[in-house]
């Protein structure tokens, strides 16, 4: 039996169509502008809770309480095989921690001397900082990446302490430094009880350079 | 000698105590240092068997300590103390064991049911706090924690209340060995106004009233009894105001001893902060007293004590940042007089307790180091007491003061009638003056019930944001108020104060307190001085005893709920009846609280208080998309309700019962949205610290389920997260910054508590 043109045509269609695969349709999926705008905007607040929690860990002003649960809502704001690098301006050596073990080793490192730490962002997140990627299982990430000033200060005993101005807060730190950071933010779908949902996770912390104040 | 024993008895420990001759308690009630055990309730012949154990014990110790003496069992006077939660009939079996066995007297004390009354009952995690009075009519505390040991150093009690762990509060009048012949002391009074005092105080002494350290060990507080001491009163009255310190310290050369010692105590969180307890006479920030250190202070006073020997710093120890700062640690070895530093806005504000007058003169070091006596008010303790205890007489002469407590409680009740929408929750708080004894108080209640058709609440003045607020298990007290206006008269000045509940006893980052005197003429708020100023010179006109308000803890703190709210929160007010108002002073009062409704955040200007006005306060939309939104949401929703009453055929479209219940459902949502909106401000309110948040947190954690979501809206309503409650909550409650944010689609079980619901931070 021979076929006729069209029906060689619908035939030819549909062995394609049936050899793509079926969640390209996925694949194709990406943010609307508004979207990751929002997005953008969360990963922002991400961030200040991040640093602010750090702060507060470290600072060890609050009680064990608060600053244990800090610990453990930063860990939520990562994924699971993050890492947060630091490194010592004197020795250089570079040490990269899963969050839990980073956050819980401030706040101990905070009891035997309370730390200040600051940050700066130095260059607010946009939504144009997003890279869009496709991943080889046909899914999409964006991901940006955002730098940081971090100012360290492990304060001396309080007998030790002098009354200072902004500049020269230093004289009351046994150690000091100011690290750049790179923080990396990752956008992704995941599932949820709501169904499939865009979800912004913090990747990694890195170590760009350290120095003096 | 007239040996007091007492017995301290309850279901679940019991003790008899006594004062050794070195002021020290010695408990009786133990066996090779095990305490006996046995059951109150259950085997009265047992309580014999012990009673009977002690008193001998006790007899013998008499007996080997004074030789000259010999006791028996009828020299004896038991005081017994029944802990709550023995029953009346067991505590009438047990003195009638007592009595039975030939005590002299058993003197009745009904105090701990008085106590009582601040103290959730079944609340097993309880401390016990004693009070044992010594000789030279001073009280020393101690404090028994719950596995009932005491603790006699002073320095390690953490008198820091906790809102999880209620105090219980025991009193335990101890031997009173006193020689002197003037019957000065009168047992029932002094015991009337101790019972007053705790009931003013629950859970903390300490810090309410200026106290003396005796040696390390104890605190102590001086009070007087009824009968005035008339040396005492000579001392003060003759006592006038030196121009600076160094005077009064030569003038009192001649009566100090060589050897006399100074001990300076510094107590605020750090010389540099804001410490709690701000004066209401503060006119410095906080910055402006950063530069002076404990150097300064040192430098500044060394002069002063030339000749003397150089004083005694003494830091505070284990210093926790926290609202309250226990005392400092005491050196070994006596002092005279004692100099209490603390830090506050206005500078350091001292007060030197002497011990020849036991007077505290406060003084001030300025920013420039200048040091200055602050007007000699009745600040010390023991004037006010004195104040207190005379006024007992006086208590009848009370009645003139009915009608002008008529006219402010109608006063009250017109501002609640003009302002049903912000003022719903009006109680009126009857702020008195810690002088006032417990009768005035409660006559005043009685007034006022009376007048107002709703007994008040008494709430001492100083009691207010220190104490009873903390308690925050406590339901009887201020659950339901947002903020409260106080009214204070102090050092010739008026002070308004709008304080919020919840940050009153934290670290208030801003003051909202009238300064006033009538040398403030400048001020834009001239006014309202002028109003003031009438209200303060009607004051004294009228009555010479018109200090209602000592002390300076009644810090008038205000922390606004945040402007960024989109959801204005319903204020709810208390207003203050203070006594001896007159017509002036209500004026001035009204006006007043009128500024105050104006000045709130978010309110609209308001004509003074006559004018009625009680429109509701929009609902303030920020996003203009929103609005849009909104508008069209509710268009739809009318077009929707059009088109299902036209369906039911049903010309009374607007009446429709189906009509009038979606309303309700809609009135329901809003309601709903405002107390999680209201919660949510509480508890993202960055002036206050995480540890209170926290706290809030756990007193309103019944208005969701355990497994209640959030979900999180971006702006543009994209979805960015589902969290759980328990997490969202914790997120809010360590925010460092403000956020603006808004509530919507909340849903709930039957129960009535909240499944889930939407946010949109912005």
């Amino acid at each position: 039996m021979k076929m006729d043109i069209k029906s060689r045509l619908f035939f030819l269609l549909f062995i394609l169509a049936s050899t793509l695969p079926i969640n390209d349709v996925n694949a194709q999926e990406r943010l609307s502008v508004n979207q990751l705008k929002d997005l953008t905007d969360n990963a922002s607040k991400m961030l200040n809770t991040l640093t602010d929690y750090i702060s507060i860990i470290a600072a060890a002003e609050e009680s064990y309480d608060t600053r244990q649960k800090g610990i453990e809502l930063c860990i939520k704001l990562f994924t699971q095989n993050a890492l947060i690098e630091e490194q010592n301006k004197a020795t250089k050596t570079k040490k990269s921690y899963p969050p839990g073990t980073y956050l819980n080793l401030l706040k101990i490192r905070s009891e035997k001397a309370p730390i200040i730490i600051d940050f700066q962002i130095t260059d607010p997140l946009d939504y144009s900082d997003f890279e869009k990627i496709d991943l080889p299982d046909n899914t999409v990430l964006y991901r940006a990446n955002i730098k940081i000033k971090q100012y360290y200060c492990v304060l001396k005993p309080v007998n030790e302490r002098v009354e200072v101005g902004a500049n020269n807060r230093s004289l009351n730190c046994q150690y000091n430094d100011v690290t750049e950071k790179m923080i990396t933010v990752e956008i992704k779908k995941q599932k949820s009880s709501k169904g499939d949902l865009w979800i912004v996770l913090l990747t990694g912390v890195n170590v760009v350079r350290v120095g003096n104040l | 000698m007239e040996p007091i024993l007492v017995l301290i008895l309850s279901k679940n420990y019991q003790s008899c105590i006594y004062k050794d001759k070195n002021g020290d308690i010695v408990d009786i009630a133990t066996e090779n240092g095990k305490a006996f055990d046995f059951n109150v309730g259950d085997d009265k012949s047992d309580f014999k068997r012990l009673f009977k154990l002690w008193v001998s014990r006790f007899i013998d110790i008499l007996n080997s300590s004074n030789e000259t003496l010999k006791f028996t069992i009828s020299d004896l006077h038991i005081k017994h103390l029944f802990d709550f939660n023995i029953t009346e009939n067991e505590q009438q079996n047990i003195i009638s064991s007592i009595k039975a066995e030939g005590v002299k007297e058993v003197i009745s004390n009904d105090l701990s049911q008085t106590i009582v009354k601040n103290i959730p009952l079944n609340s097993s995690d309880s401390g016990t706090l004693l009070l044992i009075r010594s000789i030279q009519n001073q009280c020393r505390i101690y404090l028994k924690n719950f596995d009932n040991k005491v603790i006699t150093n002073g320095t390690s009690i953490n008198f820091i209340p906790d809102p999880t762990i209620d105090i219980k509060v025991k009193l335990i009048f101890e031997s009173i060995q006193r020689n002197d012949t003037t019957k000065a002391f009168e047992f029932d009074k002094e015991e009337i106004y101790i019972k007053e005092y705790l009931l003013n105080n629950p859970g903390d002494f300490v810090l309410e009233t200026k106290i003396t350290l005796s040696d390390g060990k104890d605190y102590e507080f001086s009070y007087y009894p009824r009968e005035k001491n008339e040396k005492i009163a000579q001392q003060q009255e003759e006592f006038t105001l030196p121009n600076d310190i160094s005077t009064f310290l030569r003038s009192n050369e001649s009566n100090k001893q060589p050897d006399q010692k100074y001990a300076f105590y510094i107590y605020g969180e750090e010389l540099n902060k804001d410490f709690y307890t701000q004066p209401l006479n503060s006119e410095f920030s906080s910055a402006e007293i950063k530069f002076l250190n404990e150097n300064d202070i040192y430098s500044a006073l060394k002069p002063l004590f030339a000749k003397k020997n150089i004083p005694i710093i003494v830091k505070p120890v284990n210093r926790k940042i926290n609202f309250y700062t226990p005392f400092v640690t005491v050196p070994k070895g006596k002092v005279d007089d004692f100099l209490f530093i603390q830090c506050n806005t206005k500078g350091l504000e001292f007060w030197i307790l002497t011990s020849s007058s036991n007077t505290f003169i406060p003084f001030q070091i300025d920013e420039n180091i200048n040091t200055n006596f602050l007007p000699y008010t009745n600040f010390e303790p023991n004037s006010q007491m004195e104040l207190g205890l005379n006024k007992l007489d006086q208590i009848n002469n009370f009645e003139i003061n009915e009608i002008k407590f008529d006219t402010a409680c109608k006063r009250i009740t017109k501002i609640i009638e003009e302002y049903p929408d912000e003022l719903n929750y009006v109680k009126c708080y009857l702020f008195i003056p810690t002088y006032f004894t417990y009768e005035i108080a409660r006559h005043i209640e009685q007034q006022l019930s009376f007048l107002i058709g709703n007994a008040p609440e008494i709430v001492p003045f100083h009691s207010i944001f220190n104490k009873y607020l903390i308690q925050e298990n406590n339901p009887t007290y201020l659950d339901h108020i947002n903020h409260f206006v106080l009214l204070e008269h102090f050092n010739d000045k008026i002070y308004l104060s709008i304080a919020e509940k919840v940050s009153a006893y934290a670290k208030a980052s801003s003051q909202f307190a009238f300064k006033l005197n009538s040398n403030i003429a400048e001020s834009k708020e001239n006014e309202l001085l002028r109003h003031i100023d009438y209200f303060l010179k009607s004051l004294y006109l009228e009555s010479k005893q018109c200090t209602f308000f000592i002390g300076n803890e009644l810090a008038g703190h205000a922390t606004f709920v945040s402007n960024f709210a989109r959801i204005q929160p319903t204020i709810k007010l208390h207003l203050l009846a203070v006594t001896q108002i007159n017509k002036i002073g209500e004026m001035a009062r009204d006006y007043v609280i009128t500024e105050l409704l104006n000045s709130l955040p978010g309110s609209r200007k308001r004509e003074p208080i006559t004018a009625p006005d009680n429109i509701p306060e929009p609902i303030v939309t920020k996003n203009q998309d929103y609005k849009k939104i909104g508008l069209a949401a509710i268009a739809v929703f009318i077009i929707l309700l059009l088109i299902f009453n036209f369906r039911d055929h049903n010309p009374g479209t607007t009446d429709s019962p189906k009509a009038v219940d979606t309303k309700e459902k809609v009135q329901e949502q809003e309601t709903e949205q405002e107390a999680v909106v209201n919660f949510i401000i509480k508890i993202s309110d960055v002036n206050k610290s995480s540890d209170l948040r926290a706290a809030e947190i756990r007193l309103n954690k019944d208005l969701f389920t355990e497994n209640a979501t959030v979900y999180k809206l971006g702006k543009n309503g994209t979805p960015i997260g589902i969290v759980s409650i328990e997490d969202y909550l914790s997120e809010v409650s360590l925010l460092t910054r403000q956020m603006a944010f808004e509530v919507k689609d909340i849903v709930k079980n039957s129960d009535g508590k909240i499944i889930e619901f939407s946010i949109i931070e912005y």
